[in-house]
Formats: structure tokens, C-alpha cells, sequence
């Protein structure tokens, strides 16, 4: 931290001393780092499909010249080059696309690869960070004035939050529901969850829910027994699996036993877009709430 | 003590003691009466119960342990290394790969075989590979055939790490997968755990043919040759045995260290090196024990589940430990 | 019995044996002498297929020795290894019975080698000397028409030397059992066999009566020494000319 601090001020004071301080673009990213640019980034590098679908949604797709990772959302997205993936991040590819400015959130492989040789070469570096659902809204803020689109990114924050305030006022009326979110099976051994802190946690409260494991200690995994114990109202699967229908989870071993699962209130989504930390978590959410008030949408 | 029906029961009464631990813990604590009331009650008027999702769940684990007892006498006896573990010819990585595809990679094929399948396929494959190639090298001694295993184990692993390198995005849990390979018993019930249950007792009745070649064995692979034994070919058999027992374990436990290696030796102080007795009485330990593990799993910090794999980790590495440091002073 | 013809071993250009014929027929006790490095283990490994041969041929009863398979052989032929190896610490008994045909043999050897009191100890706290007697028992209880044995005698005080030859002895005389044994000390070798095999640097230079072959020049050449035969009760013993001035 203390290196990068260093290494920022030094490239601030470069550019004030080497252009005009008055064309200087500066800005802060999610870790609080100061970014002085001398103009606005036109060759943007954005990895991961949140920061992709964020950096898209605020209308600076058109300054993104490279990406990397699965590429999931937008359309527009799915032609540009690629400088890695999971099982790896290129520095020379990043660098061959002379990039003014590279987007990616910490905690992500690309950020351990990609952040020293960056910093090495002097290409400035966004760090998004995102852990509930407020910090989402927060780099999506942040990103706008980093990419000159601070207007849109704040049209953006503010539809996001709209609605979510939009869904509370439609499920004021509905009980608020115990439910239990699936993040992932081991086979038929632990189903993990979500507590306090992920954005998936809040989305569950936006949807007119409450996580039955909010609250969890320990390893983020439980039995059949622990759903049990907490007696969700509705179970919410998360998975990748197409063939996955609620059936299949009301067949799992033991799964009888729970009452969500005898009243038949299993749903199962696609993982995919419920798993994504960026713009489209307000859709997600809307999702969400249709799974677990779907009487509330009805009419 | 010396092997015989005295041990035997002991030993069964150590198992039923585990099982009942195991199903006593987990979310609620639920005392030995309650349970037996369960029982009764789920055979008279059968509704849902998670008591009885517990007990079938505990079963499991015994007989998952059970298995690991077994293969552990076999690997030790065929490799003579008393420090020797299931997992030496690539059951491990086998079963971890076919894991990560079943986890990882849903297609319809996959989907229909199921975890278990895969993770079984995976780990009697991986072993399959190692012997059959030993088998060509005209490898005949263990030693051998460990390093073979070494290679495999290794080719497997970085198979496995570049698939889940390669799928790992928001679409699949990793997290699953990673809790698949830190030991995760897959709860067979019903029909299942019944043929799960015939499978595990059969394998034990089919081992118990291996226990006298294994007794000679000990007397080196010379003086074992001379005295009747093919040496490779029972090596081959023994260990294919041993690979079939373990993949089943791993198919319905995940990978679970340190309970086939400790199981046999802490054995061996009570009845003796005699492989016959150190089968079934290592079979019965390793059930009980893996039975009140599950328990301890699910009742350290409810309503989460500890990873099983951790807490054998946690307490077979220091006993390893002591083993070792034991047997070099 | 067992026969090898022509046999020959080399290993990395070293020629191991050369050319060696002999047999070994029941009844008998063939003592297999010679210095160190003479051949001799390779020798025994050959004949109980623990070593490949490079050329020449043997027979178990006539037939070729390779189209058994180790359970036939070992029906016909028991083996006492030169080095000894306990990995799991049975019980005397136990070991013995590992080797024997019938359980009732396993008792019967035992008594006979005087190990009955050791039935029920663990091998692995006996002496050297006492786990060299319990491989006999093993390899005796197998009641193979053949015993061939490297050095049985290696790790025992004279009088269980003598004891264990004894015992051998008497299963060739009881049984009409045929023993091949390398034996390390010449004057043992004299006492207790009928018939000597001198090996000399891979070659077999002698094969004789074992009162015959105490008079051979063959066995200075082999040893490098000039034997003294010194008649001690009627028998023949060799000394080093050294040892006696």
C-alpha cells in the first residue's frame, strides 16, 4: 500500500510537471488511491465481466480496446481482443494494447497477476473493490468520473437504487420470507450460502426475503440438517446446470424433510446472472423477487 | 490383545458407539433414546425426519470409514510400509478430477452419472492407469509402482487444476469444488446406502483372500516369491482391490486423509500385525470413528458444516507426526 | 531331482557363473562352499528362480524349471533366504504356520527344532541366532522334497550351528529331504554333508564326496591357502597353515 501511495504521488507530480495542471484528469478509485491522468482515458483495458458490464453500462464501451475473463454481458463486448482469462492474464498483451487505464477489481486474479507489472510500466490501474451491494453502487460511482462519464454513472447508481425502492414499495404489503440461497453443491454432501457482507445477501432483503444463514460462523457450507434447523420459507438454488429443475433439488437425499421443499417452494436460477457484482444485480434482484412474491407480481 | 471373538466384539461395540456419537451430534444434540424413539417411529408411521436423514447420513460414514480401514491394511501390507495411505497410486487426484467435472461441468452426460459415479470412475481409474502401466514396464516390485503412482498423481492433479482454472468464472462454484475435495460425504440413503452397505462387507469378505499373501509379503519379496507367491501378480490384485475400495470411499467421502493410514496402525498395537484380524477389526475402528467425525463436523459451529476432510487433517497429521518422530528416535 | 546344465550369468560384462552343471537328488546334503564372491548366492537365487540365468538350462523333475509356476515350485523346493526380513512382528507360530503345509506341521517342526516354548513370542524380540532357527522351521513345515538354503547358519554360536545342521540332517536322513546349503565354514560343511560343491571365482572346480573332497588340492586353489587335514576322532578337519604355526 505504502509503495503504491509512493508510486502514485511520484506519477502525479509528473503530471502536473510535464502538462498543463489544468488538463490534468484526476480521480480516486475504490481503495482510495489518488489517479492523476493527463487526459481522459481513450484506450481502456476492463477485465472481468463486472467491471466489463459496469464500464458498458455507464457509456464508456467505446473507450474499452481490450478485456478479459469471460465476457458475459453486453454484446458489444464479445469482439474486442483479449488479454487472458482464468488461467491466466497476459502483461505484454495488456501493454501491446497501450492502454491509458486498466479496470479490475481486487480479489481477482487478474489484479494479483496484472497490478505490479502495470504499476512497473507506469499504466495507471483502477481497483474496484465490491463486497455488498452498496459497494457495487460505490465503484460504479466511482468509475464514472475515472472514465469521463461521471453524469451516467450517477443516472446509473441512482436507476439501481431506484429500483430497489421501487420493489420495497411493490412487496410492502408481503411478509417478509425466511429464505435459504444455494450458491453451490458439492454433490449432495454441503450446499454453500451467503452471509453479511455479500452483495447476494442484500439482494435477498431487496427481494423481500431475509438470508436464514445472515448470520453464519464458520466454513460458509451446510447440511440438510442446517437448512432444516433454520427452516427457510423459500429455497433459492443457484447453478450452472441447466437440467437443475426444482424437482431435482426436492429429489436430493433428505431434502424431504424441509418444509420449503414439501410446499414446493424451490426455485432454481441460473447462476450466471445471479452471481455477477455489477449493474445487472438490480435485474438480479428483480428476479430474486419475483422467485420468492411471485403472487406479488401476479396481476 | 490377542485377535479373537473378545476383539471382534469390542470392535463392534466401538463401532455402534461411533455411529450413535455421530447421530447424536449435529444442529441439535439428540440423546440415544430420542433416537431409538426416531427409529421406531420412522418404521411405524414413516413421515419426514431429519433424525432419520441423520442416522442414514452417519451409516455413510461408517461405512465409508470402513472402507478406508480396509484399503489402509492393503496399501500398507502390499507396499510393506506401515506408514502407507490409500491414496499412494493416484485414488486421490483420480477422484478429485472426476469431482471437478462433475461439479464443474454440467452437461447432461455428466449430470446423469452423478457425482458419486464420477468421483468413483476418477479415483479406480487413476489406480488402473498406474498398474496397468507398472504392468507394462514389467514393474514388479512396489517401489515401482509408486513412483508410476507418483507420475499419474501428479498428470491427474494438473489435469484437474487446469479444468478448474479453465471453467472458473461467476458460472460455477469453486467453492463446491473445493469443498468436495476437503472431504464431503455425499449421503446415501435409502436403496443406496443398502447397496453401499453389501459393496463395503464385500469387499471386506474378498480382502480377507489377500490377508495370508499379505502376512508373507512381510518376509520380503524374495522369500515371498520362493515360498508360492507370484509376487507382481498379487501386488496387482491386491492393490486393484485396494483401488476399488478406496475409489468407493472416495466416491461417497470425497478425499478424507489420515483415516486409512492412522486406522490400521493404531490397530496394529491392539490386535497385532496379523492381516486377517487387522482387516476387520481396522474396517470396524475406521467406521466408527469416520461416524462420530461426521458428528463432530456438524455439531463444532451449527449450522455450519466443517469440511470432514479438515477435521481427519487435524487430527491424523499430528498422530502422522507422532508415528514418524516415534519410529526415528 | 533339480539339475542345471551349462549354467552362465553375467551381469554388467562380470561373469558371475560359468558354465556350472550339478543336481541335487533327495537324500542327500550338498554343502555349497567357496570365498566370498565365489558365486555362491547366485547360485541358490538361480536354482529357486530368484535370479535370471544368461544361458544354460535346469530341471525340476525333469522339467523345465521355468514353466513352473512359484506356487508349483515352491511345492517342490522351500528356500532360506541369506538375509532375513521381519516387517510385521508375528508370533512365532504364526510365522511357522505361514510356511507350513498343514497346520499340524507347523507344531511338529516346531517341536522338533526345539522352538515349541517360543510358539507363542513375538520374532521381532528373539535373538539372531533364534530367528534363523524360526526360517528353518518356516522353510522345514513346508515339507517341499527340496530345501536349499543360503547361509542358514550365519548368524549362530557353534553349537546352534551345529544344532541347525543337525536338524537338517536329520530331515534328509527321516524324509529322504534334499538340501543344497551354503555354508560359510569349511569344517561344517565336512561334518554334516554328504556331498561337497566348491565354487572358484563363477567356476563349480569340485564336486565330490564330502570325505574326498576334504583332500582336494582344489579347495587351496579356490581359498589362496594351503590347507592342513588333521584327523580329530576319526575325522578329517582343515585348518590354515597360518593358524597352526
Amino acid at each position: 500500500m505504502l509503495t503504491r501511495r509512493r508510486f502514485l504521488s511520484g506519477s502525479a507530480a509528473l503530471a502536473v510537471s510535464c502538462g498543463s495542471s489544468a488538463n490534468a484528469f484526476a480521480f480516486e478509485d475504490a481503495l482510495g488511491n489518488e489517479i492523476v491522468l493527463p487526459n481522459l482515458p481513450r484506450r481502456v483495458i476492463t477485465i472481468n465481466s463486472a467491471m466489463i458490464e459496469s464500464v458498458f453500462a455507464i457509456g464508456a464501451g467505446q473507450q474499452v480496446v481490450g478485456v478479459g475473463g469471460k465476457v458475459m454481458h453486453p454484446p458489444e463486448a464479445f469482439g474486442l481482443p483479449s488479454v487472458g482469462g482464468a488461467v491466466g492474464y497476459s502483461a505484454e498483451a495488456v501493454l501491446a494494447l497501450k492502454p491509458e487505464l486498466v479496470v479490475m477489481a481486487v480479489s481477482t486474479s487478474a489484479a494479483a497477476q496484472l497490478t505490479r507489472p502495470m504499476k512497473a510500466m507506469n499504466v495507471p490501474v483502477f481497483l474496484a473493490s465490491y463486497s455488498d451491494f452498496p459497494s457495487i453502487l460505490r465503484y460504479i460511482g466511482l468509475l464514472g468520473p475515472a472514465l469521463g462519464r461521471s453524469q451516467q454513472a450517477e443516472q446509473l447508481v441512482q436507476n439501481m437504487q431506484a429500483q430497489t425502492v421501487q420493489l420495497r414499495q411493490r412487496l410492502q404489503d408481503r411478509p417478509r420470507l425466511r429464505v435459504f440461497l444455494e450458491t453451490g453443491a458439492a454433490g449432495n454432501a454441503a450446499f454453500q450460502t451467503v452471509r453479511r457482507g455479500h452483495y447476494a445477501n442484500d439482494s435477498i432483503y431487496f427481494a423481500g426475503g431475509e438470508n436464514v444463514f445472515s448470520d453464519l460462523r464458520g466454513p460458509k457450507q451446510v447440511t440438510v440438517e442446517g437448512i432444516a434447523a433454520a427452516d427457510p420459507d423459500k429455497i433459492v438454488v443457484l447453478t450452472s446446470d441447466p437440467n437443475w429443475t426444482s424437482q431435482t433439488i426436492a429429489q436430493r437425499p433428505g431434502w424431504h424433510v424441509l418444509r420449503a421443499v414439501r410446499e414446493g417452494n424451490v426455485v432454481v436460477l441460473p447462476r450466471s446472472f445471479m452471481l455477477v457484482p455489477g449493474p445487472r444485480q438490480a435485474k438480479a434482484i428483480s428476479i430474486l423477487a419475483h422467485a420468492i412474491h411471485p403472487e406479488a407480481f401476479a396481476q | 490383545m490377542k485377535p479373537g471373538v473378545g476383539s471382534i466384539v469390542i470392535a463392534v461395540c466401538l463401532a455402534i458407539a461411533g455411529v450413535l456419537t455421530g447421530a447424536s451430534l449435529g444442529v441439535d444434540f439428540v440423546t440415544p433414546a430420542q433416537l431409538f424413539g426416531a427409529l421406531v417411529d420412522s418404521i411405524t408411521q414413516p413421515q419426514p425426519d431429519i433424525i432419520s436423514w441423520r442416522l442414514q447420513r452417519v451409516v455413510g460414514a461408517f461405512f465409508v470409514g470402513f472402507c478406508l480401514g480396509i484399503a489402509g491394511v492393503i496399501f500398507q501390507g502390499a507396499f510393506r510400509n506401515p506408514l502407507a495411505e490409500p491414496f499412494l497410486l493416484g485414488s486421490a487426484a483420480g477422484g478429485s478430477l472426476g469431482a471437478a467435472l462433475a461439479i464443474l461441468l454440467p452437461t447432461a452426460a455428466v449430470s446423469s452419472v452423478g457425482l458419486p459415479v464420477m468421483a468413483f470412475l476418477g479415483a479406480w481409474g487413476a489406480t488402473l492407469t498406474v498398474l496397468g502401466i507398472s504392468r507394462f514396464a514389467k514393474i514388479d516390485d512396489a517401489a515401482g509402482m509408486l513412483l508410476v503412482g507418483i507420475a499419474v498423481a501428479a498428470l491427474l492433479g494438473a489435469t484437474r487444476s487446469m479444468t478448474t482454472l479453465v471453467l472458473s468464472d461467476e458460472t460455477v462454484s469453486l467453492q463446491a469444488m473445493l469443498s468436495w475435495t476437503l472431504g464431503s460425504l455425499q449421503t446415501p440413503m435409502g436403496a443406496t446406502l443398502a447397496l453401499f452397505g453389501v459393496l463395503s462387507f464385500a469387499l471386506l469378505a474378498v480382502s480377507m483372500f489377500l490377508a495370508k499373501g499379505l502376512d508373507i509379503l512381510g518376509f520380503g519379496e524374495p522369500t515371498a516369491q520362493t515360498m508360492g507367491m507370484d509376487v507382481a501378480r498379487f501386488l496387482g490384485v491386491a492393490l486393484t482391490i485396494g483401488a476399488l475400495t478406496t475409489g468407493l470411499a472416495v466416491a461417497w467421502g470425497g478425499v478424507l486423509g489420515f483415516v486409512g493410514l492412522v486406522v490400521p496402525h493404531m490397530v496394529r498395537w491392539w490386535v497385532g500385525e496379523r492381516h486377517g484380524p487387522l482387516l476387520v477389526h481396522s474396517a470396524l475402528i475406521g467406521g466408527g470413528l469416520l461416524a462420530a467425525l461426521d458428528g463432530v463436523s456438524r455439531a463444532l459451529i451449527p449450522p455450519s458444516e466443517i469440511p470432514l476432510g479438515l477435521i481427519t487433517a487435524f487430527m491424523g497429521a499430528p498422530f502422522f507426526l507422532l508415528l514418524i518422530v516415534r519410529r526415528y528416535r | 531331482m533339480i539339475r542345471a546344465e551349462n549354467l552362465c550369468v553375467v551381469r554388467k560384462g562380470a561373469v558371475l557363473l560359468n558354465d556350472i552343471s550339478c543336481h541335487l537328488e533327495p537324500g542327500e546334503l550338498v554343502a555349497v562352499i567357496g570365498p566370498n564372491g565365489a558365486g555362491k548366492s547366485t547360485l541358490v537365487k538361480c536354482l529357486v528362480g530368484l535370479e535370471k540365468t544368461t544361458s544354460g538350462q535346469m530341471f525340476l523333475q525333469q522339467r523345465p524349471i521355468a514353466s513352473y509356476t512359484p506356487r508349483e515350485r515352491a511345492r517342490h523346493v522351500s528356500y532360506i533366504a541369506q538375509q532375513q526380513e521381519f516387517l510385521w512382528d508375528l508370533t512365532v507360530l504364526e510365522v511357522v504356520t505361514l510356511g507350513a503345509k498343514t497346520p499340524g506341521a507347523a507344531e511338529g517342526i516346531l517341536a522338533h527344532l526345539a522352538l515349541r516354548e517360543f510358539s507363542d513370542r513375538r520374532i521381532k524380540s528373539l535373538s539372531g541366532g533364534e530367528r534363523a532357527r524360526v526360517m528353518l522351521a518356516r522353510a522345514l513345515a513346508a515339507q517341499a522334497s527340496l530345501l536349499i538354503a543360503d547361509e542358514p547358519a550365519a548368524h549362530l554360536d557353534v553349537g546352534q550351528q551345529r544344532a541347525a545342521m543337525a536338524a537338517i540332517r536329520q530331515e534328509v536322513r527321516r524324509r529322504a529331504l534334499g538340501a543344497l546349503v551354503v555354508i560359510h565354514d569349511l569344517n561344517l560343511a565336512f561334518t554334516f554333508a554328504d556331498r561337497i560343491l566348491l565354487l572358484d571365482n563363477g567356476r563349480l572346480t569340485l564336486d565330490d564326496a564330502a570325505d574326498q573332497a576334504l583332500h582336494a588340492q582344489e579347495l587351496d586353489q579356490a581359498f589362496n591357502q594351503s590347507f592342513i587335514r588333521v584327523e580329530v576322532g576319526g575325522r578329517f578337519v582343515v585348518f590354515p597353515e597360518e593358524q597352526v604355526s
